[in-house]
Formats: C-alpha cells, structure tokens, sequence
C-alpha cells in the first residue's frame, strides 16, 4: 500500500484548503476585533476639546528624530514643516546620515547653524559623528542638527537617541506630513495609563495626490495613480483592521518607522535599533517588548487610532518592489531574531498570537502562495488539473480579497471618512475589484524575491526614490 | 438539532445538479455568500455616506437656528423669549438628535460666557428640561451616554444626588471615572478633591492634567490644602498632592514635603525635590545634595536639575564624585549645567567632558 502520486496532490490540496481558512478566520477576528475598538475610540471623543487643554498643560518634552540622507531637494521645507509642530515643549534632532548631496550645505545655510562642542555620549554604538549644530538664530532654538558618518536608518536614529535630550521620542520620516495635533495625540497613550508605556504610534495614511501647503495636508484626494490608490486600500486594511484589532489584544508587533514614538531608556535599554535588518521598526519594537516581558515589568504599547501622519508611497511599480522586498526581509529578520518567543506561552499574546499570525500570515503567506502558483502549474503540466475544481476556488478566493477590502472601506467610512468626495468612494470600490488581479500578484512576486534575497544574504535597503510631496497638488 | 441541520443543507444544497461534488457546492455557496457580502457592505457604506450626510445637514440646521435663538434670547433685549422659547421647544426639541445637538450647543455658548448670561443659559437648559434627558442618560447602561450625561450636568452645574455619582468614579470605563471625578469638582462647594479618597485605582497624568485644569478654571471655592493629600493611601494621589502644592504656591506645606525625600517610592521623591525646587526653597539644597549618592538614576537626575535650579556651581561641585562610572547619563547633565552656571567655561568644562570620556571608555 504505497502512497501514490494522486494521494500527495489530494493531501497537498487539502494543506493549501487548510491554510486558506485559517487565514480567512484571522481576518474575519481581526476585523471583528477593530470595529469593536473603532467604535470605542469614537465614542469616547466626543466632549470638549483636549486639544487645547493639553497646548496649555506641561506636557513630557519630546525629541523629534528625523534621519536624512540625501534630502537636499526638499530638506528645507521639511525642517520648516516639523518646526511648527503643535506641541508645548519640543526639540527638533535632524539627522544626516552622512549625505552625498548638499543637505548639510543647505542646512547651515537655511537655519544659521554653527558647530558646536556639545556634550553627548554613545549608550548605543553608532558611526562617529563630525558635528552637532545648533542655530545662532534664537527662532529656531529647538533645532539640533547632527553630521555624521553614513551607516543607515537605524544608525542614524540611535544616533538620534545618544546625542537628544529628552526622555520620550518621536521617530519620523523627515518628509512625512504630520496633522497639526498628531504630536498631542500620540502623546496621550503616554499620559493615560497606568502602566509604563514603553512605545506609541498611529494611523499613517497615503499623502499621494494630496493637496498640501506650508507642510499641512489642505485638502485629501485620492492617487491618481492604480499603484498608489491600491495602497491607499492596503493601508486602510493594515491600521484599521489590522493594528486596530492587535492594540485591542495588546499584541501589536509593529509601530510604523515613518511615526512613532518610544521611552528613550526603555530603547536605548534594549540596545536601540538593529542595524543589521531592514525591519529596525518593527525589531525594535519586538525587543522592547521581550525585554519587558522577560523582566516581568508591567507595560503598555499605546495605539491611536486618529490619522496621524500622511506618507508618500511608491508610484512605481519598481520602486514599490523594493519596498516590499525590504518589507519581507524586515519581517523576517525580526521573527528569525526573535524566534524564541514563536508559541512561547512565556510571553503572554505576543507568543502565542502575534508572532504565530506574522510567522504563518505574514511572512509564510506569500511563499505558500506562491508555492501554491508552482503546484497548480506541476498539476496542470500532469493533466491533473479539474477545471471546475479550479475555477470554482478562484473565485472564492476572489470573492474574500474583495470582500475583505470593501470592509476595510466601510471601516473607513464609519469612522474618520476622510475620502470626501463621492466619486473617491466609487473608485477605491473599483480599485478593491481589480486588486486581486492586477496588484496582488506583484507583491507577491517582490515578497517571494525578498525571501530569496534573504537567503542569499542581500542587506541593502534598495533606493527608495519619492516623487516628493512638494510636487503634490501644492496650492 | 441534526435534522433541522440536515433539513436546512438539503434545501441548500438542492439547488445544485446531483452529480456536483460537495467541495465545489461549497466553494459556490462561498463565492456569492463572500459578494453578497461585498455587495451589502458597498451599499451599507453608500447608506452611512447617505447617513452622515443627512445627520450632518440635520445638526447644521439645529445648530443656526440654536445660534439664532440663544443669540437673541441672550443678548436681544425685545425679544420675545417666553413664546419663542416655547415654540422652539416644540417644534425643534423633538428627536434625541435634536436634544442631543441643543446641549452641545448650550454648552459650547455656556463655555465661552460668564456671568448673567451663564446663569440664563443654565435655567434654559433646564426650562427646556435638558437636565431631565441628561439625567435619564446617566441611568442608561450605555457608558458612553453616562460620560456624556455627567458632562453636561456638570458643566451645567446641575445637582444631582451624589450616591449616583460615587459609584462611577470607580466606573471600569475611564472616560466615566474622568468625567465623575471632573463633576465633583465642578459642582463642589469646599473640598473638592474628597473624591480621591475613593478611587480604587490610581491616577492618571491624564486625569491629573483635567482635575488640575478644573480646579483652576472651573472649581470657584476656597483653594483646598492640598498637604491633606500626601497622607493619601495611593501614591498617585500622593504625588498630585505635591505637584499642586507647587502649583498653588502652597508655601506654608514645605514642611510637609520634606520628609517626602525619604518616601519609599521613587516617583513621590522626584515629585517632592520637584516641587521644593519650584517653590525655591533652597534650605533644601544640602539635604539633596547628602541624599544624592544613596539615590536612584531618576532622582538623581532631578536633584541635579533641582541644583541647576536653586544652587550655584560651589553646591553642585559637591556632587562630581557621588556620579558613578557608568552614569552617563548623569555626566552629561552635570557638566551641561556646569556649562550653564560658568557660560565663559563653556569649553573647558566640554574639554574636561571629553577627558573623562577618554579616561574611561
């Protein structure tokens, strides 16, 4: 009674069936969770306005990283946008990661800046630094400017977190646009708990089209561009299904590297950011975690749900395959890092949920889709292919991708409805239909090449260029 | 059980030729039941957009015509209220929509004057029986309508027995802790944080920033003695109670501070040299500066800020050698206030920065 070669494609076919449900469930819990949180957070924000109380009060000081390298085009208006940040006490530390370009140049010359001998130490071992500037110019007080040798994003931000002066920080993405109260908003996770909160992030949206002036958003459009309209879906799945329902468990792994905020000690404790994998966000964040639970310290990841901060993403198609090779690196360098905690019941949800669900519906997923796409073509060059089989689980599989996105609109719709105009509303339905067809298979196939690259030890960042939001709609 | 089962699938599965395989009935039945559900969501998504848009007309209406009538009815001398009030009441106070947008709208009016004419508003609130409604919604199960209802009467100033209010300071919902504890404030005569006795859990810096703000702005009584506080069971109410006393230049309560500095938590000390330092009594500086080596990392940072504060160079020279090895962190605060009490220094003092940093590492 040998197994025959039908018995491994039957027992193949179920595997992949399998795997297909649990991760439908995973949605399916995920999505339930976030409406349960969403609902919470609206209700919950409607008195009077916290706002301008929290202007007024003597709020923690926060230092606001932002690395640079290579921004000479737009660093200006960067710095400028983040000097009007709406917060009562604050230091701006931009970074420059040892540029080619004339961002140090344009620097000096913009904000008055001299070097200075200013005191500092490294508690996190980065590249040396060439100079700390401040400005000469009383108006700008609160801006550091650090010069330093090359050595990557994560480099530049512990760089960051040596030489700022204040104990909580806010990591940013120099050309992100943040809302005029995000600062006060992330804030407040920080405030009110009574754990210690070890790290804070929000909503990042996609700023693409956006009609923006002085560093503010005026007025959100929708891309004009598939490719980035289709992100603009992606990102309502990732924040308001995904991280919403993974703050609800106290399970998020991951606090966007383009906004985020994070206890300095806590960091630099944990030994900052990694230098040596492309995901230092979401590492950084796994490690602060384990330590704290290894140390058996009671704490807290705050999320906010409120759009925070607009992001640029890639509308190109070459671009947008980097990142998302950079992504799955990211991802699996941080569980392969950390593999310790996978189904350890040691560490509570992160153990037993979220590092699980990143294992097997993160990472794994496009390489057993993938697998799944070689299996079909071994199938079908056999003759063993039942078209009827077939095609009636494409379509399933169809009909949930789309389901699944359209409910991530109607999450988007429920609660901050930021797309205004009817027709933005049509056309993201559209865009839901086409997504699995067009799109998906794409970042499949860069998600598949990032596990190859991983394999033959590739490190690099790849370039990420942006249009620049200066060439948004701008009024 | 099983035969309605089997019933329902019969009845399903029915509808499919005999000769079709189970697994693909099912995929089938999947397929439309997922764009069945695609389909209602696209249309509930057009119905809530419908929704919101109607909702924000109908509250854009409410809110002219309140702004009309509150305007007139506050300021406009030949008006006449007693009918207008009536028919606006009538016709316009109807749905819980319309209630609910006319309170907010009373309150936005109410937060923005003083005098008289908060006092008219007030009695509109309740000629238009508003408390009654606010009142009901405190009795819902709803929490959200509870928080709501407690912050309306209490800006309103409107009473209510207190036995129904203690129980929601302990609420498992913040919001209506916050909003309880806030009433208590607001509608207190004298002693308006005898509510901390009663807190089964400890405070927040966020419940801390309102109660503080509703002290200041909202709460017209004799300013309590906050010293009362540090005798408190929760070292969160401890610690409020010291940064008030600075707050309110509570001179007279030093005493009580000092023997803060040898509390057994770390954040009351911090809190208590915070506090010293910031009603500058600077008696305390040698006590700091003896306390200092015995010390945890947190504490010593804000002694030393504390020494920025109120001392001179002479008082913080005394703490060079009680700074470890290790505390970098320390160092570096040391020599920056160094640099900031000696500006003409300033290169020295980094220059000597960077010997230790040599020596050591």
């Amino acid at each position: 009674m040998g197994i025959t070669f039908d018995d491994i494609a039957d027992i193949a076919s179920w595997l992949f069936l399998v795997y297909g449900i649990l991760i439908c469930l995973g949605y399916l819990f995920s999505a339930i969770f976030s409406i349960f949180e969403i609902r919470d957070y609206k209700r919950s924000n409607n008195y009077r306005d916290e706002i301008a109380l929290l202007q007024a009060s003597e709020l923690p000081p926060v230092s606001i990283l932002a690395p640079a390298y290579n921004e000479g085009l737009n660093i200006v208006e960067n710095v400028r946008s983040l000097l009007t940040i709406n917060y009562p006490n604050f230091e701006i530390v931009i970074i420059n990661d040892g540029s080619k370009d004339d961002t140090m140049q344009r620097l000096i010359d913009e904000y008055d800046l001299e070097k200075q001998d200013y005191l500092f130490h490294y508690f996190i071992k980065t590249k040396t630094i060439r100079g700390v500037y401040k400005s000469k110019n009383t108006a700008f007080k609160n801006l550091l400017v650090i010069d330093k040798e090359n050595g990557g994003k994560a480099d530049a931000l512990n760089t960051g977190i040596n030489v700022c002066s204040n104990d909580i920080i806010c990591c940013i993405d120099v050309d992100c646009i943040l809302e005029y109260d995000a600062m006060l908003k992330l804030i407040k996770p920080f405030l009110n708990n009574r754990k210690k909160v070890i790290a804070s992030g929000g909503v990042i949206r996609v700023a693409n089209s956006c009609v923006i002036e002085d560093g503010r958003i005026l007025e959100v459009r929708l891309p004009e561009k598939f490719v980035a309209r289709v992100q603009v879906i992606e990102y309502f799945r990732a924040f308001l299904m995904g991280r919403m329902a993974w703050s609800r468990v106290d399970g998020l792994l991951l606090i966007s590297g383009a906004f985020g905020m994070f206890d300095k000690q806590i960091a630099i404790e944990a030994g900052g950011y990694n230098h040596n994998t492309v995901g230092e966000d979401m590492e950084l964040l796994v490690r602060m975690r384990r330590m704290m639970r290894e140390k058996n310290i009671p704490y807290k990841v705050g999320f906010v749900p409120d759009p925070l901060c607009w992001t640029e993403v890639p509308q190109s198609w070459e671009i947008l395959k980097r990142q998302r090779n950079r992504w799955t690196r990211g991802t699996a360098e941080t569980l392969l890092l950390h593999k310790k905690m996978i189904f350890n019941p040691k560490y509570g949800v992160l153990g037993l949920l979220s590092t699980p669900f990143w294992l097997f519906f993160e990472w794994m997923a496009p390489i057993i889709e993938f697998s799944g796409t070689i299996f079909f073509i071994f199938l079908l060059w056999n003759g063993l292919i039942s078209w009827k089989f077939f095609f009636t689980f494409l379509f399933v599989v169809y009909a949930f991708a789309v389901l699944f996105s359209i409910t991530a609109l109607f999450f988007e719709e429920y609660s901050f409805q930021q797309y205004k105009k009817p027709k933005y509303i049509f056309k993201l339905i559209g865009t839901a239909f086409l997504e699995p067809i067009v799109y998906h298979p794409f970042v499949m196939w860069a998600a598949v090449r990032g596990n190859w690259d991983l394999i033959i030890g590739k490190k690099s960042w790849g370039e990420m260029t942006r249009t620049g939001l200066s060439n948004s709609s701008k009024k | 059980m099983a035969v309605v089962f089997s019933i329902d699938l019969q009845w399903i599965f029915g509808y499919f030729p005999d000769d079709l395989p189970f697994v693909i009935m099912v995929n089938i039945m999947m397929t439309i039941i997922f764009f069945v559900f695609a389909v209602l969501f696209v249309g509930f998504i057009i119905l809530l957009r419908l929704y919101k848009i109607f909702r924000n007309r109908k509250k854009e209406e409410q809110r002219l015509l309140l702004e009309d009538i509150l305007n007139n009815f506050l300021f406009d001398e030949e008006f006449d209220s007693e009918n207008e009030l009536r028919k606006f009441r009538n016709e316009h106070l109807n749905t819980p929509l319309e209630i609910k947008i006319t309170i907010k709208e009373i309150l936005l009016f109410h937060s923005n004057i003083k005098g008289e004419s908060a006092t008219q508003l007030r009695d509109l609130f309740l000629q238009w029986n508003l408390d009654e409604f606010c009142k009901k919604q405190l009795a819902a199960r709803a929490w959200y309508s509870k928080s709501r209802a407690l912050f309306s009467l209490s800006e309103m100033l409107i009473l209510v027995e207190l036995e129904k209010i203690r129980p929601l300071l302990n609420h498992r919902q913040d919001e209506v802790r916050q909003q309880a504890q806030l009433y208590f404030i607001k509608l207190a005569e004298n002693d308006p944080l005898e509510f901390l006795d009663h807190l089964d859990k400890p405070l927040t810096l966020w419940e801390e920033i309102f109660i503080e703000d509703a002290l200041k702005n909202e709460y017209h009584g004799k300013i309590p003695d906050f010293s009362k506080l540090l005798q408190a069971s929760q070292n969160s109410v401890v610690e409020f109670g010291i940064r008030m006393i600075a707050k309110f230049n509570q001179f007279e309560n030093i005493s009580e501070l000092l023997p803060l500095l040898d509390h057994n938590s770390e954040e009351v000390r911090c809190e208590a040299v915070r506090s010293l330092s910031a009603l500058e009594h600077q008696e305390v500086i040698d006590t700091l500066i003896s306390i200092f080596g015995k010390e945890t990392n947190l504490v010593k940072k804000t002694i030393l800020d504390a020494i920025k504060h109120l001392g001179s160079y002479n008082d913080l020279i005394m703490l060079k050698d009680k700074i470890q090895d290790h505390e970098w962190d320390l160092k570096i605060k040391y020599y920056g206030i160094a640099q900031n009490f000696l500006p003409e220094q300033r290169q020295e003092i980094y220059n000597q920065y960077e010997k230790e940093k040599a020596l050591l590492l």
